[in-house]
This record gives structure tokens, sequence and C-alpha cells, in this order.
């Protein structure tokens, strides 16, 4: 039984690299051109909407990725052992003018900062609330995250002292204004209370809310003393070349930062990101899935159809001697024309789709998108294997949807079949 | 030793518990270069008797051997190479394929032997030509008439070299010109090709022609006539 499924199988592989196997099953495709067409644009339109779930969900995932590395984490940040635990003034490290060892030339680092991170109370003439206070390198800062070309409102620290960057939400929530006074109410490293007068430089908006809404930037060489860490920092961000390989770079980061330093990257750092990201994949590829079950059982009626109305042609090719391994092959190649030639549309749709998208989709109105960090568009973009996956499955698609059309053309006797004629 | 020879042969149709026999132990013997018709009214199991030659359904009793082979053979598959090889059809209706020009039907049962392009299309286009029809070569069977259609068929019936034709009334939907034209030209391959015929039938302008008719009728050879000199 297995060998004459295994001769059956031979058969059918041998009659389908036949040409006029491919030749006849194109002709049988356009013989019923409505129906053909039917089926063409419903898998085109099924490829096309499937590719552009997963063109948007990988886009919103890399925007993520990318908003929240370009405003805040960096591919990677160097701490004092035991700061991601402890996030506080108690873990500290040196603040060096230069990266150490090779680091300083390494072609994979494009841009590194330092920050001095603490949390306070801002005080307004007019209000008061919670926030965090980063001190950073205005210059180093500018050429590593996007807080220089957030600004919304006055400039970037400006030329005076004790300037300080406010977000626009907790500008709002203090009431203030470019030029108004701040007071940062914070404790030094000793745990004493210190209270600064600063002046409101700028306001920024960035594509991260959480920043917006609780974020104060200074100057560091100005926040260093007030809480008693001159010469200290909390951390070292550093940007990446997006195409270097990152966790070699970590070992190396680590390797230079030395004893009692921590280098984390930045899906360590945000582990939620990753399940953010694994998320949406897994939302487009169930999406996706669907699409190719609706996609199979739609070929698979149109082929069943196609092959009971032509059950006395099947019984003429079967008396004129064509075997009926070479008669499934037909079925199969008529299947798959259709399901690639529906693959071929679909994805040129959906790379005229993206064409037409050009730089992305403007979701800066939607809070949803603000909420999950995605930023102000979403730039729809496909991965190889995003292309790949639905060829295969397009083909898998054909060849299961032509599997009962298949066995009910190879149990046509053509002497039955003729009395149909 | 006869090409065609028919012993005992019985075939029961069962339908929802009604049995039908189709023929009651029919013997026949075809010899090669015959030009023979099963004569009959509808139901009396000529139609049967030639599926059955022609390997395309299978005796409920008795053999069936052609050239000496049983046609009793295991598969389907082989049964398909023995009609390939050693058997042409024409059909009552035609029934050449609607998507292939009528070359491309003359060529697809050598494309099934394996014939290569370069030797089948000049031999479909030559037997295009002796049937009348090799300046509709590129016609598609719906842009023919009937009798043209009918004589493509011939075509492709005798384009891979069977030893035996068998036709299922082929004149059936023929005008009486069209009709003629047909049987002059299976004539003709019968005379000089020496192609062998057999005819179900009871259109009497094939009968007439025949050079040795069977009757049947309720399943049973009830007379043989040589109606004709060789």
């Amino acid at each position: 039984m297995r060998n004459g499924f295994l001769q059956r199988a031979g058969a059918t592989l041998r009659a389908f690299v036949e040409p006029s196997t491919w030749r006849l099953a194109w002709r049988n495709v356009g013989r019923n051109g409505r129906r053909s067409a039917i089926v063409l644009c419903a898998a085109a339109v099924g490829v096309c909407g499937g590719l552009l779930t997963m063109a948007v969900s990988y886009g919103t995932a890399l925007a993520m990725v990318e908003t929240a590395i370009a405003t805040e984490l960096g591919h990677l940040q160097i701490h004092a052992q035991g700061f991601n635990d402890d996030p506080g003034l108690a873990h500290r490290l040196p603040q060096m003018s230069e990266l150490g060892g090779d680091l300083a030339h390494d072609p994979a680092i494009l841009a590194w900062a330092p920050r001095l991170r603490t949390e306070g109370l801002a005080y307004s003439s007019r209000a008061s609330a919670g926030t965090r206070v980063v001190g950073v390198d205005p210059e180093r800062e500018s050429e590593l995250s996007l807080l220089e070309r957030s600004v919304i409102a006055g400039e970037y620290f400006g030329p005076k002292k004790r300037r300080a960057m406010l977000g626009a939400d907790l500008a709002a929530r203090l009431r203030v204004e470019t030029g108004d006074k701040i007071v940062l109410s914070i404790q030094d490293k000793d745990g004493e209370m210190v209270s600064e007068l600063f002046r409101v430089a700028g306001i920024f908006r960035t594509p991260l809310p959480e920043l917006d809404q609780a974020t104060i930037f200074v100057r560091l060489h100005e926040l260093q003393p007030i809480l008693g860490v001159v010469g200290e920092i909390s951390e070292t961000a550093i940007r990446a070349d997006p195409k270097s390989d990152l966790p070699a770079l970590a070992n190396r980061v680590r390797a230079a930062s030395g004893v009692g330093t921590e280098v984390h990257t930045w899906d360590q750092l945000r582990p939620i990101l990753v399940f953010l990201v694994a998320f949406f994949e897994a939302q487009a590829g169930a999406m996706y899935g669907a699409v190719f079950i609706a996609m199979l059982f739609g070929i698979a009626n149109v082929m069943l159809m196609a092959v009971v109305e032509r059950i006395p042609e099947f019984g003429i090719l079967g008396a004129l001697g064509m075997p009926p391994a070479r008669i499934g092959a037909m079925i199969v190649a008529e299947s798959l024309m259709l399901s690639l030639l529906g693959l071929a549309v679909g994805i040129g749709l959906t790379f005229a789709v993206i064409a037409l998208l050009g730089d992305g989709i403007d979701v800066s109105r939607f809070t949803m998108a603000r909420a999950y960090g995605v930023g102000f568009r979403i730039v729809p973009a496909l991965r190889f294997s995003d292309w790949t996956v639905p060829s295969i499955a397009a083909v898998a698609t054909a060849i299961v949807a032509s599997l009962a059309p298949v066995l009910r053309a190879r149990r046509i006797r053509p002497a039955e079949a003729l009395r149909h004629v | 030793m006869a090409l065609i020879e028919a012993r005992g042969v019985t075939k029961v149709y069962e339908t929802r518990g009604v049995r039908t026999d189709a023929l009651r132990g029919v013997d026949l013997d075809v010899e090669a270069g015959e030009f023979t018709v099963l004569a009959g009214p509808s139901g009396s199991g000529k139609t049967t008797l030639l599926n059955l030659i022609g390997a395309l359904d299978t005796p409920s009793a008795g053999t069936v051997c052609l050239d000496g082979a049983d046609l009793s053979l295991p598969s389907a598959a082989q049964l398909a190479d023995l009609r390939l090889h050693s058997l042409g059809f024409v059909f009552q209706a035609f029934n050449l394929i609607p998507v292939l020009s009528a070359r491309e039907n003359v060529e697809f049962v050598m494309d099934l032997q394996g014939v290569p392009a370069r030797e089948r299309r000049p031999r479909a286009i030559s037997l295009l030509e002796e049937v009348g029809l090799g300046a509709l070569a590129d016609k598609r069977p719906m842009e023919m008439s009937g009798g043209q259609q009918q004589r493509v068929a011939v075509a492709r019936a005798i384009a891979g070299k069977p030893q035996i034709v068998l036709a299922d009334e082929p004149t059936a939907n023929l005008d009486s010109a069209s009709a003629a034209q047909l049987l002059d030209l299976m004539e003709s391959l019968n005379r000089d090709r020496g192609v062998t015929f057999l005819f179900s039938t009871h259109d009497s302008r094939i009968i007439d022609r025949a050079r040795r008719t069977v009757h049947l009728s309720d399943g049973l050879v009830v007379e043989r006539a040589s109606s004709r000199a060789a």
C-alpha cells in the first residue's frame, strides 16, 4: 500500500515537470476567466492585506524600539553595579571625558552621553509636581538623543546658567512658560533636602509621553554640586551603529568598563519592548494565518467546482490515455497558478500601497500610539521573511487546496465520466 | 489469433439496488484490418461492449483480450497506458479538448506517448491535411463545425498509431453530408493505411458501409453478417 502511494506520488511528480501539463493547466485557468479572476483577486487582496498588516505591525514595533532608543535608552547603558535594582544616587560611576579602552575609536559607537538621575519636586508660582531630574551634557546629549530636536518652545538650554528643559505636559501641569522660574526640591547624596532655582529655557515634546509628563533636564555640571556628587554620574548611554553586532559591542563595552559596572542592552533595560514587539508580530501572524486559511477554502472550493464541471472531460482525457497522476498534476498546477498569480498581484499591490504611504502613516493624533511610545509616524516595513513566508504559504495553500479535487478526479472512471457527456 | 477476443463477457450494473444486465455472455472476435459495426437498438449493450474492448470499463465476468493480452490489468495507470498505445477513440460528441487547437488536440496523444515536439508537430499537421483540415490547424474546437471537429477527432484517434480505433456513434451528431465525408475518410484510412475500425452504431449509413456487422439485442449477440466484400 505504501509502495503504491509512493509510486503514485512519483508518477505525479514526473507528470508535474512535463511542460504540456502546465500548458494545459494554464489554458484551463484561462477558460473560465471570470471565476479565475475572482479567485485571483481574492488571493491578491488577502495577500496584500496580510502583508500590509505585517508591514504596519513591524513598522509599529520598529517605531517603538527606535523611539525608546532615540529618546532615552540608547542602544546600551553603563551603570554602577546594582543601579538597575535601586536606581538612586547610591550607585554612581566616575565621570569620564572619553570612553575607556579602545571604545573611543570603536566604529560601532556613534555617540555617547553621561547622565545623572534623581527624583524630586518641582514648584512654580502656581503649582507643584513630582519629577525626574536628569543632568545632561547638552552637547553630547544632542548627539545621542532627540532632546534638542524635540524642543517646541524656547531654546535648547541656551547660553545662560541654571536653565532647565521641561516636558510639555509637565510645563502645562506647573503652568509655566519659557523664562518662568521653577524651584527644584531634591535630596542630595546624604539625604538632605536642597532647593535650587532654575528658569525654563525650553519646552520639549518627544514621542514618549512619560518623558514629557515628568522629566526636567538640567546641565550635568550644575546638578552634580547640588547633589554633592561632583565628577560622578548615574549612567553612560551609548548610541550604536544600527548595523553593528550589538551583543558583541556590549561585550567590548563590558570589558572596557571594568569591575563594579554593568552594561545592558536596550532589550535588557526594557523587556516590555521585546514583549510588545513579539505580541505585534504574533497578532499580525495570526491574521495572516487566517487570510491563508480563507484563501485555502476559496481555492479548494473553486478547484472542486472546476473538477465537478469537467468530469466528462477528465473521462475523455483518461480514455485518451492520460494517466491519473498526470490529471492530478494538472489540477495541482491550475491551483498553483491561481495562488502564485494571486501572490504576485498581492505583492505588487503591497509595494504600491507602501510606496503611496511614502514617509509613513501619521499617528500623532492617536493617544494609543503615544501611550505605546510609537512616536508620531509609523513607516510600514517588511523583512525578507515577510516575503518568503507568504510565498511558501501560497504554494502550500495551493497544494492543500487541490488535494480534495485531485482525489475526486482520480476516482473518476472514464466509462462513467463519458456517460455525463 | 484475432486482434480482439471477447469470451463470455457479461456486464452487470447495479444502481440503487436495481440490477441491469447490459451484456449477457458475449463472444466476439475482431481481426486486424476489419471495418466492423456493432449494431443494435439503444440499450442493446453495444456501447458497453465497446467500453470493455476499449479498457474503459471492466467486465463483470468473461475476458477481453487485445492482441492476446488480457485487459483485466490491475491498475488504472496501466489501463491508461494500454489505451494510450493501443487504442484510438472517436466519440459521438466529438470530445475534443476545448482549450487546445486542432493541431494541439492531434498532438496531445503523441505528447502523452513521449513523442518529441519536433516530430509530433509535423505529424499532426500531416494528419490534419490527410483529413482535409490543414487550414484549420490553429482553430479551437468551438471555431469548427461538428463535421470538422469529428474529423479532427479521427486524426487524433490515429495519431498514436493504435491497433484499433473504436468509434461510438461517430455520425450521430452530424448532418448527412458531414457523415458521408467522415465515413469516406474512415474507409480510406482502413483501406489505404490498414487502420482497424470497430463501430458502435444504429446508423444505417455506417452499417451499409461495414464489411461485417454484429447485431446485439438485450445484451446478446443475435446475428453476425458480412454485408460487404472486403
